[in-house]
């Protein structure tokens, strides 16, 4: 398992460096407007502007700038922001637990509510319950994040005016409620399709036939014998689904105003913020390939069946 | 058990539900104590203790006053340091850490009393060798301060920004207590420079223990101490016990960093902050209109113009006819009393009334008059209208979508067909400096010195990002703004500008549209609290009548 994680490891180096050039050119070649102009605010100089350039070093060749920002990424570092001047790393280091904390709740809120909601499904299909949990979570899918935060905070927030409108209150759990349940509405729609798809699949075979006729209970059947069996693909989707919460989700963020990495990188491209833009990509990108790895590990713990070479 | 498990997770998260609920109950009693008249007679002693919740609209970029550019930082900043002077309620310099000044007769050298006594927040005292370092500190290129352009007038600092010398002539520590500044030429508004965030004075050794990041480890000699930041989510400042002026009457302030306006106002409502400066646009009706804010509602007006601007080195803007034609065809007064619900003032002309000495009663703005327009573009040989569209270019933003449509409804009754094109503001200000816009919108927040307006944006010295982004260049205008900018203050001075702004109106490179009012709620058991025309000013006589 060892050489399977290091061989893993080696070969996310050369997709940090892609995702770090793409990002580079993005940022550099395509993104219009100039960073030094927004620091500067309304009234500027053109010596106050040069000197800033010089210092920032905007005014070196473009490709002397990509390999000093592709050398100092292995070092660890990733620069300091141009509009708060602080270490990108350290911005990153202290907006994660915000966003560790909501995905990780909207995760919980996803995996209790859609896996319970699939199981259900699959073990009574084609009944009521089933047709409501599964157009339920056909909504859930569908609709927009933003849009269902938008709606709950109407509902919640403004008109009952039960729960607070959105920030991050420091710590004080209402605060994570709304966001956590928008963000994790559509995860749990897809972990209930998944489940329960899978679920049906797994409880039609021969094992599951075999269980039933030795006399188990209808409840060791489904959640000893079918459920295990039918969680790895449901894990592929969870895996997947947290790394894309872990990165910081954009939109919840801003709508809820929590101070995460999300907000913090949509703040860092309206301030046209190069190196807080390039770090938090960067960022996303090691969360997706460890969440990736980690999920492709755990498969061998459901299903002892898998082998690392 | 895995069924029982999800159980518990369920009614564990509708019983934190539950809670909240009662939370928010509870609040809604404490707010209507709160709301209750305060004693007549409050004793000296018992105005001290509490905190003091503010609000700011971001995560501020930074603490560190020489990198400061924006309100939100300033916000904070102010609390935790002092400049020589500050302005009063009335926009009227007067001492902050100086506490008396004099100009030598040829307007070049000012010299800077200082208080005994100023300490630090670290315990140091202070001295006038601080605001050497201070000030050089701003002006020097390693530190790239966005705002070194404050000190262009002081002698010497050419010369130490080219490395020709190691100090800058012009500050000097006379004695421990005595702090001048000789400039290299005559300049008035130098004055409001050293009300600037940019000027506060700071403790060498902690900026240079911290290095950049003095930025979270602000240190100065304000009324209230750096205690904590976490990012995007709150600021506390603690009281400091040995501020020269006397101990604040507040423990602390708490600022919350609560971007959405809406949230804010909720957040207000329920006592949870104190002021809200930005009353989001759905509750105007209730708050203006209503006897609920009564009380609470604090109007100002602020030293700020909304304007359309136009390049006047592009067609059709080139003719002055067009020009004048387009500012009589906009209905400022609608757009302040409808669009803006009053909480405008219908432009008269470019500099905001509050200035002090400034009389705009003798200025002639250029007034709605939709027959005079369409003579105008008439005479300017469009009689059947303008045969081009013309690009009107704003930030994407809902209220300046809402103004540049009434903009482009009121250009079609004179045969104008704008075209309105958003973008974000990282493009939009690139593209408006370079002059890659016909027509744009900007907003202005400037000194109590005509100076702050006429000159900066209106000079054709500053072209671009200048400010001047209209392109706009006139003989006359220019020679009044520069020569008045090198007179003392008094009425000489104030005429040249009051003739450069009728230049400028008549000439009509904008259409400014309305003046900013500052529009606050403050609990009513804030007392001390004090609005000028720059917004907030400091919580040092600031004491709560109902303490948490």
């Amino acid at each position: 398992m060892l050489t399977y994680i290091i061989r893993r490891s080696i070969m996310a180096v050369p997709i940090l460096i892609g995702v770090a050039t793409i990002t580079f050119l993005l940022t550099f070649v395509f993104v219009p407007g100039d960073p030094v102009r927004m620091i500067m605010g309304q009234h500027a100089d053109e010596a106050t502007i040069d000197s800033i350039r010089d210092e920032m070093g905007l005014n070196r060749p473009l490709s002397v700038q990509y390999f000093d920002f592709v050398l100092k990424i292995f070092k660890g570092d990733l620069g300091r922001s141009y509009k708060t001047r602080r270490p990108v790393i350290e911005s990153i280091a202290e907006r994660f637990p915000a966003t560790l904390r909501l995905g990780l709740s909207a995760m919980a809120v996803a995996i209790v509510v859609g896996i319970t909601a699939g199981i259900v499904s699959a073990v009574k299909p084609y009944s009521v319950v089933d047709g409501i949990f599964m157009s339920l979570a056909l909504l859930g899918i569908s609709i927009p994040v933003f849009y269902l935060g938008l709606l709950l905070i109407v509902v919640f927030a403004v008109n009952l005016n039960i729960l607070p409108v959105g920030g991050f209150g420091g710590g004080d759990i209402r605060y994570l409620i709304l966001p956590a349940i928008a963000l994790g509405t559509a995860q749990a729609a897809r972990i209930a399709r998944m489940t329960r798809s899978s679920m049906m699949e797994v409880i039609r075979m021969d094992y599951i036939r075999t269980a039933r006729s030795k006399g188990l209970s209808e409840k060791t059947v489904i959640f000893k014998h079918a459920l295990r069996n039918a969680l790895i693909p449901v894990i592929t989707v969870i895996g997947t689904q947290l790394g894309y919460l872990l990165g910081g989700t954009v939109l919840t963020e801003t709508t809820f105003s929590w101070p995460g990495v999300g907000r913090m990188a949509v703040d860092a491209v309206q301030s046209r913020d190069f190196p807080m833009i390039q770090g938090t990509v960067l960022f996303m990108a090691i969360i997706f390939i460890v969440i990736n790895l980690v999920v492709d590990l755990s498969y061998g713990w459901f299903d002892p069946r898998i082998r690392y070479e | 058990m895995k069924k029982w498990k999800s159980l518990i997770v369920l009614v564990l998260i509708f019983g934190l539900v539950l809670a909240g609920c009662a939370g928010r109950q509870q609040k809604s009693e404490d707010q209507e104590q709160e709301g209750a008249e305060p004693p007549a007679e409050v004793s000296e002693k018992d105005k001290f203790g509490g905190t003091f919740k503010g609000r700011l609209a971001s995560d501020p970029p930074t603490l560190d006053p020489a990198y400061i550019t924006d309100t939100t930082s300033g916000q904070v900043a102010e609390h935790i340091f002092d400049g020589l002077v500050q302005y009063n309620e009335e926009m009227e310099i007067v001492g902050n850490l100086a506490k008396d000044w004099k100009v030598s007769e040829d307007g070049l050298v000012w010299t800077f009393n200082l208080h005994d006594n100023i300490k630090f927040h670290n315990g140091r005292e202070m001295t006038a060798d601080d605001f050497v370092y201070s000030f050089t500190r701003i002006v020097d290129p390693e530190t790239a301060s966005p705002r070194a352009w404050i000190f262009d007038q002081v002698k010497g600092v050419k010369e130490f920004r080219d490395g020709k010398a190691d100090t800058v002539e012009g500050f000097k520590a006379v004695d421990t207590t005595t702090f001048q500044i000789t400039l290299s030429e005559a300049f008035t508004p130098f004055m409001i420079m050293l009300t600037m965030n940019n000027a506060y004075v700071v403790p060498k050794e902690e900026v240079e223990r911290y290095g950049e990041d003095f930025t979270t480890h602000p240190v100065g000699t304000g009324a209230f101490q750096f205690v904590e930041w976490m990012h995007d989510d709150h600021v506390t400042l603690d009281v400091n016990e040995d501020y020269f002026a006397g101990r604040p009457y507040l423990d602390k302030v708490n600022f919350r960093i609560i971007p959405d306006d809406s949230a804010a106002f909720s957040e207000y409502e329920q006592g949870n902050i104190h002021d809200l400066a930005a009353i989001p646009e759905g509750q105007l009706e209730r708050v203006l209109n209503t006897d609920e804010f009564k009380d609470e509602l604090i109007r100002k007006g602020r030293l700020g113009l909304y304007y359309v601007g136009m390049n006047t080195q592009k067609e059709p803007f080139t003719d002055k006819k067009v020009r004048q034609a387009i500012n009589h065809a906009i209905n400022k007064q609608m757009i302040a009393d409808v669009l803006k619900h009053g909480t405008v003032t219908a432009a008269k002309g470019i500099l905001p009334p509050g200035i002090p000495d400034y009389n705009q009663e003798e200025i002639t703005g250029l007034e709605y008059d939709l027959d005079k327009a369409k003579a105008l573009m008439s005479d300017a040989g469009y009689s059947d209208g303008y045969p081009n569209e013309i690009e009107l270019a704003y930030n994407t933003d809902k209220g300046h979508q809402m103004i540049a449509e009434a903009v482009q409804a009121d250009l079609k009754k004179i045969g104008i067909n704008v075209k309105l094109v958003n973008m974000d503001w990282g493009v939009y200000i690139t593209k408006v400096d370079n002059g890659d816009t016909q027509m744009y919108r900007m907003g202005w927040i400037g000194d109590p010195d005509p100076d702050s307006f006429l000159y900066v944006l209106l000079n054709s010295a500053n072209f671009g990002p200048g400010g001047n982004a209209s392109f706009f260049s006139n003989a006359e205008f220019d020679r009044l703004t520069n020569e008045a900018r090198t007179l003392p203050n008094g009425p000489e001075r104030m005429e040249k500008y009051q003739k450069a702004e009728q230049i400028a109106l008549d000439e009509a490179p904008w259409v400014p549209l309305y003046y900013y009012n500052n529009l606050i709620l403050r609990k009513p058991y804030v007392k001390g609290y004090r609005v000028n025309a720059s917004g907030v000013m400091s919580y040092t006589n600031v004491w709560l009548s109902e303490k948490d």
